[in-house]
């Protein structure tokens, strides 16, 4: 929760410090993004490939449990190709959109890297939603679907904002189903964010 | 678009070959850093368009209607899955 409010709060400072212009044009006109981009996709690869962990908790899952991020990535892209028909974005802009899982930070700044500002906002904001209203509404969802609902709503979240919630409302058995869940989505945002934002 | 997943992929290399030589620590603090940046300069981007700060009270509606929409489908197939899924 404190990262999230820190990224939050960064994304509030360069709005203000902007619609104050007190930012200097270069900052805006060069490439520092794309770099930085680069820059982050490194270091998450890194991340990845340094993580022992990784390579434990694949070998030892059960195959039933993938079916939590088959669930999630499906039913993601079926109701982000319904909200297509509500929106004023194009249906590849809405997958690109839902296929963020509630990964904000990576997402956002993926869609507005190749489609804008506009979509990269969109991101922001629908996958910031989903991760609050999975802390809000777990024990709610739990209750009335079932303790799969909470996770497939938190989607990437679920191995560390939203994983205590989901453990306190579902039950210590759901922990390592809902983090292998996020770690398997966590991979899969980069993909299909980008295949979305191909189209 | 492509090279920053290349990126990724070159990255989880380098992670491989220097696992246990890689201190998690410092790498989770420059990846939150590259975050912050580029958070930051979303901010700044968006603060730089007046059109687009006139129209975030309709994108965060259409933002809140896709969510919905992602989380709705997403739930339903968890429940469709359910009986899959008996954990204890």
């Amino acid at each position: 929760m404190p990262g999230s409010i820190l990224i939050l709060a960064a994304f509030a400072l360069g709005i203000c410090l902007s619609c104050l212009r007190l930012l200097p044009d270069a900052l805006l006109e060069n490439d520092l993004s794309l770099y930085a981009l680069w820059l982050l996709m490194a270091l998450v690869g890194i991340s990845l490939g340094a993580d022992r962990r990784l390579g434990e908790i694949l070998r030892s899952m059960r195959p039933n449990v993938l079916l939590l991020p088959l669930a999630t990535t499906t039913g993601t892209f079926i109701g982000a190709a319904f909200a297509s028909a509500f929106v004023a974005f194009s249906l590849p802009d809405c997958l690109a959109v839902g296929a963020g899982f509630a990964y904000y930070s990576l997402s956002s700044i993926f869609i507005t890297q190749y489609k804008g500002p506009d979509l990269g906002t969109v991101a922001l904001l629908c996958n910031i939603m989903r991760e609050l209203v999975t802390l809000l509404c777990t024990p709610l969802l739990v209750r009335l679907f079932g303790p799969c609902a909470a996770i497939v709503c938190g989607g990437a979240s679920t191995m560390d904002t939203t994983l205590p919630i989901i453990s306190r409302y579902a039950g210590s058995a759901w922990i390592f189903p809902a983090i292998i869940h996020a770690v398997i989505l966590d991979f899969s945002v980069p993909f299909w964010v980008t295949l979305f934002c191909s189209l | 678009m492509y090279i920053a997943l290349g990126i990724m992929f070159a990255g989880m290399l380098v992670g491989r070959l220097l696992r246990g030589h890689v201190a998690a620590g410092i790498v989770r603090r420059l990846i939150m850093a590259a975050i912050l940046l580029l958070l930051f300069l979303l901010g700044a981007a968006i603060g730089a368009n007046e059109d687009l700060i006139r129209r975030l009270p309709d994108l965060g509606w259409q933002s809140l209607a896709l969510m919905f929409f992602c989380v709705g489908g997403s739930i339903a197939c968890a429940v469709a899955i359910r009986r899959f899924l008996k954990i204890r």
